[in-house]
């Protein structure tokens, strides 16, 4: 199934909204959570870990699955193809994966987000969180660059089954 | 026979670098004749599974012997099963 170019460049632009879109949410996610991690100022703590739990749940999530769909109809309906070059395989790999880390750290996120509902000053015991939110969304952050940076360049190289498949096609291959 | 190398610079143009498509004339297929033999794993995939491998042992090992700054997760199950908070209240 080949794309027609105007649907091709409508998905492609779906495509780069919603990934850059998630890079910009995940920069903004870290710069919230190291100062949430610093700032002295009890209140605004408190706001901050209150934000946080609304960014992940109304932007990050839905922002980390739109490429997943966007990305896979884009390669398919075109002669790239979704595992015949590494570059879009790592590209898939990263961003199931963050998605997948950040499903999972929903979990402390929200633990954050409550205790922040129901006080300003955080326990010792909520250091390690506030940690993991700056040290999971800077991780995040340097996936999502690496990703970007590989749709960009396209470095070569293609994978066994994508160089099989071009073998089969080409027209050396027929007898 | 003559031998010739199919070698690409880029798959892409520069200007326009996600909207391009990749093309038949650039590929990684080196042609010999009519046989054809396929190119190593690129450098670039090799240093990055190499990295991948070695922050995912680190991960594991930091989590494991708990030298990780982030603490553990089992850690955040005690506190969301705790029927008192972990929290400080304020005065």
């Amino acid at each position: 199934m080949t794309l027609r170019p105007r649907l091709r460049r409508f998905v492609l632009t779906a495509h780069i909204t919603f990934a850059v879109g998630w890079l910009g949410a995940v920069a903004a996610f870290l710069a919230l959570a190291i100062v949430g991690l610093t700032s002295p100022d009890a209140q605004v703590v408190q706001a901050i870990y209150l934000t946080l739990g609304l960014i992940a749940r109304l932007v990050i999530v839905p922002l980390s699955f739109a490429p997943l769909v966007t990305g896979p109809i884009l390669s398919l309906g075109t002669p790239w193809g979704l595992f015949r070059h590494y570059w879009i395989l790592a590209k898939l790999l990263i961003n199931t994966l963050s998605t997948l880390i950040l499903l999972i750290h929903l979990q402390p996120i929200s633990l954050l987000a409550d205790a922040a509902a129901k006080t300003t000053v955080f326990g010792a015991d909520l250091h390690g969180l506030q940690v993991e939110m700056v040290v999971a969304s800077a991780a995040a952050l340097l996936a999502l660059l690496v990703a970007t940076t590989l749709a960009v360049y396209k470095p070569r190289g293609m994978t066994p089954y994508g160089w099989r498949k071009q073998y089969e096609q080409s027209p050396a291959s027929q007898p | 026979m003559t031998k010739r190398s199919l070698t690409k610079q880029s798959e892409t143009t520069p200007d326009t670098p996600m909207t391009n498509l990749p093309s038949d004339s650039n590929s990684d297929t080196q042609v010999t004749s009519n046989r054809r033999v396929q190119p190593p794993t690129p450098r670039w995939v090799k240093v990055a599974a190499i990295i991948v491998i070695g922050l995912v042992l680190l991960f594991v090992v930091l989590h494991l012997t708990g030298l990780s700054p982030m603490g553990s997760h089992l850690n955040m199950g005690n506190m969301l099963m705790s029927p008192t908070p972990v929290l400080v209240q304020q005065p």
